[in-house]
């Protein structure tokens, strides 16, 4: 297989997902609302002194961003399977691995959304200072998207052709993404409190791994989940 | 010493519920060998009864 | 026709099975009169002997189990599906309980059932990982399509072993890492450790048996059923 014409097909299928995201508007709405009504309810609940709120206030945001982007994974794959149109996935002539990356980046876009709208009001309701790390903190953000988005995308092209899937979903994501979870919820904490010392490198190592990690053994075994 | 022999006997109730778990499964997929068995022992029964011919 | 085997044990299980059992006895007795009493902790401490075979045990399945359904994914035969199965049902098994004795411990050490420190929150993880796979076993009926979608995400469950094995060397937690142990103390966790992993070995090629056998009548039974169907029309 060629390069280019597999990174040409890589390109069309984001188009495509993109394109029907932007115009029908099916999920990302959703999510970005479930995204901020979730950090509303959390951000009133740390009424805490300003070092305590910067202690928890990464983990809450994490998870707030962890919850509404499941739905965006859960419904990479329910727009095809709810129209009929899992055949025609299942023929398209790429690899299976190529599709995988596709469906991965939409929800890399979609993740980079929520987060672009859920971090300001996180700031704004919390009144936690997170400008001091910038860089820090998009690292984080960069390295915890990636391994969310790819086990994200498996685990909802398996799941999306069961019967009850949408709570699933969630109990089949949640333990598989404590680590990563984890690990930005630390990382952005001391980033937050403490000076970046060789624990915080510790946990964006642990992050970059989950992300190459789950990328790679996502894509190889996307074979298995196309195969009905 | 109670929390000792507690966890003991919990670890000890678990294992022991799995293995009777797994005896009473066994003991039902006997029953159902034996009566697959005994069932096509029995004669076949007679296709549909054919109209006499006179 | 009757080509089943006979669910009679076969040799090789029975011995199994009585070697097993002589081993666990006599782990048991050497936990209660051959280890040695601990100076801090004192009895409570032979919880060990049986939390770390439990945990390791629980570790071990996670990993044959996704290694199990990566073989069936390549090789396509039920067997390792029902293997994978045998391994997910012992795992959980044991993870429950290195959860329950290890909170009794965690009780008597540090006067709280449960923290929030890396080991045990991942050893919790695992426990729901085998969980929400038992879930998705009994939601898919198909045996191939449900063989094949657990098994995905038995490899990708896989992940959390080496976090968890890692936990108390990478990250700070209370959790002991490898506590200095007199040459007798560390005897007696071996013998733990070799019986309890025979022990729940053997549990898995019983149950993986059980499972291909019940799979095998089900088939005779069907076929039994559509002659049947067949003789009346």
């Amino acid at each position: 297989m060629t390069t280019r014409p597999t990174i040409r097909s890589l390109w069309w299928l984001i188009h495509k997902d993109l394109m029907r995201e932007l115009r029908a508007q099916h999920v990302w709405p959703g999510m970005v609302l479930l995204g901020l009504v979730i950090v509303f309810l959390l951000a009133t609940q740390i009424d805490l002194p300003l070092d305590e709120r910067s202690r928890v206030g990464g983990g809450l945001l994490w998870l707030a961003i962890f919850f509404s982007g499941t739905l965006a994974c859960e419904r990479s794959f329910a727009g095809e399977r709810d129209a009929g149109c899992w055949q025609a996935l299942t023929l398209y002539p790429v690899a299976p691995s190529v599709l995988f990356l596709a469906k991965m980046a939409v929800n890399l876009a979609a993740l980079a959304i929520l987060e672009l709208v859920l971090v300001p009001a996180f700031i704004i309701l919390s009144d936690i200072p997170f400008g001091a790390q910038l860089g820090p903190l998009l690292l984080i953000a960069a390295l915890g998207n990636l391994g969310f988005a790819a086990v994200g995308t498996l685990v909802s092209g398996l799941t999306s052709g069961l019967r009850q899937r949408s709570g699933l979903m969630t109990l089949l994501l949640l333990p598989l993404m404590v680590p990563v979870v984890l690990a930005a919820a630390e990382s952005t904490r001391i980033a937050l409190v403490g000076p970046i010392d060789a624990l915080w490198w510790r946990w964006i190592q642990l992050l970059a791994v989950f992300a190459a990690v789950f990328t790679v053994v996502g894509a190889l075994l996307f074979e298995f989940v196309m195969e009905e | 010493m109670e929390t000792l022999l507690a966890s003991y006997a919990v670890a000890w109730a678990a294992v022991s519920a799995y293995v009777v778990w797994l005896a009473v499964g066994n003991a039902r997929l006997s029953r159902r060998l034996e009566r697959l068995e005994s069932h096509s022992a029995k004669p076949q029964r007679s296709d549909t009864p054919r109209a006499r011919v006179a | 026709m009757k080509s089943i085997e006979s669910d009679r044990p076969s040799p090789g299980m029975l011995i199994g099975g009585a070697v097993t059992t002589c081993l666990v006895f006599a782990s048991v007795w050497m936990i209660f009169f051959v280890a040695p009493t601990e100076a801090t902790m004192g009895d409570v401490q032979r919880i060990v002997y049986v939390h770390v075979p439990i945990a390791w045990c629980g570790l071990a399945g996670c990993v044959v189990m996704g290694i199990s359904s990566a073989i069936y994914l390549v090789r396509r035969d039920l067997k390792w599906d029902y293997r994978s199965q045998a391994a997910g049902e012992i795992g959980w098994l044991c993870s429950t309980l290195t959860l329950a004795t290890g909170s009794a411990w965690a009780h008597e050490a540090w006067g709280t059932w449960w923290t929030w420190e890396p080991r045990l929150t991942l050893s919790l993880v695992l426990w729901i990982i085998y969980a929400g796979l038992f879930l998705v076993r009994s939601s898919i009926e198909d045996p191939y399509r449900r063989a094949r979608i657990v098994g995905v995400l038995s490899i990708v469950g896989m992940s959390d072993v080496p976090m968890v094995l890692m936990a108390t060397r990478w990250f700070r937690g209370v959790h002991p890492i490898a506590p200095e142990m007199e040459p007798r103390m560390k005897l007696v966790l071996w013998v733990s450790v070799i019986s309890f992993t025979a022990l729940f070995v053997l549990l898995a090629a019983v149950r993986r048996r059980q499972l291909e056998t019940a799979e095998r009548i089900t088939q005779l039974e069907v076929a039994d059923w559509s002659a049947g169907v067949a003789s009346q029309s």
